[in-house]
């Protein structure tokens, strides 16, 4: 009876250490990024932070908000010690990435934010269009992310079409006063092969 | 002594005001959930008037949305709209349209219908 009791004391001994131990593995997050990274194919953050990665403050604090207020379960939080920058905007601010705890892709700047999907063949790149002073001011300013598979972005606007490349996953284009956001709403994606598609 | 005294008191003061004016912040900030887990599509849900820092939607599935501030009177607005991988959108007022003039609402581009959240931030 007591070797019984001992074996099972055992089992549940083994079984607890290797509930334990399969914690702290999942907790250091070694196989997270490996397993379903949200900036696989954009090869210019897919990199260690360095100090011009960090967020600013106030943007840090805006985004730990949001993330306190949980109104967002289905992105969850972001990872802020794990943004990266991506480039410098029109308007000189400076755009980054930051990925959530589900592993969603945020596109970050000190006034604005879009989260989403990780990009794929079907969707690749973010768009974002901010018009912060309406028709007739500054004009819209569209911009993203894109997958290393994509050469260029072609937007319309008053008719004519305007491309602008693609360097280092990053793309931007200002638009005119008179240009309204609808107009760089309907983007081309053009890939380094060649093809072109909607932007999705 | 008695100056260490005085320096001690002074630092109590202070330390008390910080975390006074810390508290008030807090207390007065606060959040207008125009839509809490609503159906919103291309007809936009609307907040309240008050003096918004900033504005989000955030929605169940990934929906080509928009948000923006929006005077009736005036027409005038300013705004973010983002593809359809979008999940949640925010942004922060950079002071067009003028505040307790505007509402903040958020609403779909011609992508059907969503269960949704939109807020707006307000400050004391």
């Amino acid at each position: 009876m007591n070797r019984i009791l001992q074996r099972a004391l055992l089992a549940v001994a083994v079984a607890s250490l290797l509930t334990i131990a399969a914690s702290a593995v999942a907790s250091t997050g070694v196989f997270r990024k490996a397993a379903t990274s949200p900036i696989a194919g954009i090869a210019a953050i897919d990199r260690p932070q360095t100090p011009v990665d960090t967020l600013d403050a106030r943007t840090a604090s805006w985004l730990s908000n949001i993330d306190a207020m949980g109104r967002s379960p289905q992105i969850g939080d972001h990872r802020l010690g794990e943004s990266k920058r991506l480039g410098i905007l029109p308007n000189g601010r400076v755009l980054y990435v930051v990925p959530t705890t589900m592993n969603r892709l945020c596109v970050v700047s000190t006034t604005d934010e879009s989260c989403g999907d990780p990009l794929s063949e079907a969707s690749p790149i973010t768009l974002t269009i901010v018009d912060p002073d309406g028709l007739g001011g500054t004009g819209p300013l569209a911009y993203g992310a894109a997958l290393d598979s994509v050469a260029s972005v072609s937007f319309t606007t008053e008719g004519k079409a305007r491309t602008v490349p693609v360097r280092h996953n990053f793309f931007a284009v200002q638009g005119k006063p008179t240009d309204t956001t609808e107009g760089l709403s309907a983007p081309i994606v053009t890939f380094a092969n060649g093809q072109s598609q909607p932007a999705g | 002594m008695r100056k260490l005294k005085a320096i001690s008191l002074i630092a109590c003061v202070l330390m008390l005001a910080t975390v006074a004016g810390v508290i008030a912040k807090k207390a007065f900030a606060g959040t207008d959930t125009y839509c809490s887990s609503c159906t919103i599509s291309n007809v936009p849900a609307v907040s309240d008037y008050l003096p918004f820092t900033s504005n989000h939607s955030s929605t169940v599935v990934a929906k080509k949305q928009q948000i923006y501030y929006f005077d009736p009177n005036t027409q005038a607005q300013s705004g973010s709209e983002s593809s359809g991988s979008t999940r949640v959108l925010g942004l922060n007022h950079t002071g067009s349209p003028s505040t307790f003039q505007a509402t903040a609402r958020c609403h779909l581009l011609n992508d059907g219908s969503v269960t949704a959240t939109c807020w707006a931030d307000f400050p004391s």
